[in-house]
């Protein structure tokens, strides 16, 4: 998976349109950046990409390019 | 010289849920940024049954037990074992399994108790009770499991809304005749990590005060006294565990999926159940989600699903099932059956 195919299944999975989605977007701003949201962001995490999830590492993100951060070992 | 009776098996089970109904329309409508079909999406439920005011988990098991006695038939002065599981009983004492004994009539020589788990407690309460039968400490077992999370909701937390539905289910457990090398019940596998204590739990609902630093996760405005649930770290512990879970389990008992022919987890939501199924490369015909009308009912989960399986035609004498439960604690817990089912 490309930096680029990350961003672009974290806006699926929090109901974005994938334009709108950069790496300096705030995650707060995301419409399903909730606790089921989340739930999407950790099974992408953890089931496609094979990263160990730290909820309190997830939680501290503030944009999306920290979430593809903390996904960047294992992307393209 | 071969020995008879000397193995417990499940043979019977029944459930009851109570009488009121919560829909995705009523949470829906208190909670209009949630709609309809966005909770079915995320939790693969449609309504769960919930307790009136005054009617407690021990209601609800006592006519479970009822209802498994009339349908078995089973002679109430043949239980000498009464044991349940719950989180939500009558007092803190006594014992609610004693005041079951009495409702249901049963024999003052019964042995009885409860014990306090969660998810993980059916899977738990089947281990316990096949220790004391194959033990020669009894010979007839109800195993009773009930909860009504509900009394414990704060009804502006909708994640928890959504899931947890009030249940009873009443389990049979007797000696029967069986070769060892195809036990009714087990291996049995088990795990704990407290923890992951206060990442589900009711605080102030025990002897211990509520402590600020116990609810700093919890998030400020919200009822400490309420049951709080992290979801993203329930799911991570769960999506860590349930696998390996598993894995232990057939290597105990030297098997595949492919010996296996129904899979039933804790029905926690099934969003969670799906993810899991995927993980451990589980055919969808194998495995069971049972949830939709009912919801989360924490340790009668896993006997609902197989009581609904059974009626459905899906379960059927002579099959092998594994049986996988987690949660609260965190504490988990897996095991094999071999359905015996009465011919009633």
């Amino acid at each position: 998976m490309t930096k680029a195919e990350f961003i672009e299944e974290l806006a699926i999975i929090l109901n974005e349109d994938p334009e709108n989605v950069k790496p300096e977007t705030e995650v707060e701003s995301l419409a399903g950046w909730d606790s089921t949201g989340l739930l999407g962001v950790i099974a992408l995490l953890d089931g496609d990409l094979g990263v160990s999830v730290d909820v309190d590492g997830l939680r501290d993100c503030r944009t999306v390019g920290d979430l593809v951060d903390l996904a960047s070992v294992k992307l393209d | 010289m071969p020995q008879t009776h000397n193995k417990a098996s499940l043979t019977a089970v029944e459930y009851c849920l109570p009488d009121r109904v919560l829909t995705n329309e009523d949470i829906a409508a208190a909670h209009p940024e949630w709609s309809v079909e966005k909770i079915y999406e995320k939790t693969g439920i449609c309504r769960r049954h919930i307790a009136a005011e005054g009617e407690t988990a021990a209601d609800l098991a006592f006519r479970a037990a009822e209802a498994l006695l009339d349908r078995t038939g089973c002679p109430r002065e043949e239980i000498d074992l009464l044991v349940l599981c719950t989180q939500t009983p009558d007092y803190a004492l006594p014992t609610t399994a004693c005041v079951l004994q009495h409702r249901l009539g049963l024999p003052t020589t019964c042995a009885a108790f409860d014990y306090n788990l969660g998810c993980s407690g059916f899977v738990y309460g089947l281990a316990i009770v096949k220790s004391m039968l194959e033990g020669g400490q009894a010979s007839k077992a109800l195993l009773l499991t009930a909860d009504t999370y509900s009394k414990w909701l704060s009804p502006d937390d909708k994640g928890v809304l959504t899931i947890f539905g009030d249940g009873a289910a009443a389990t049979l457990v007797e000696l029967v005749d069986a070769p060892d090398s195809e036990p009714p019940l087990g291996p049995f596998v088990y795990g704990t990590d407290g923890g992951g204590f206060d990442r589900l739990i009711v605080p102030g609902s025990g002897a211990r005060p509520i402590r600020e630093e116990d609810c700093a996760r919890m998030g400020e405005g919200r009822p400490k006294d309420r049951l709080f649930m992290d979801g993203p770290e329930i799911f991570t512990f769960t999506i860590r565990t349930v696998p390996r879970t598993v894995k232990a389990l057939l290597a105990r008992a030297a098997c595949t999926l492919k010996d296996l022919d129904l899979i039933v987890y804790h029905q926690a939501n099934a969003y969670i159940l799906e993810y899991l199924r995927n993980r451990s490369k589980i055919p969808v015909e194998k495995f069971v989600v049972e949830l939709e009308g009912k919801g989360n009912t924490v340790s009668s989960t896993i006997p609902i699903a197989l009581r609904d399986i059974e009626m459905q035609g899906r379960l059927k004498p002579g099959m092998r099932l594994a049986l996988v439960a987690f949660g609260v604690g965190y504490s988990w817990a897996a095991g094999l059956i071999r359905w015996h089912g009465r011919a009633n």
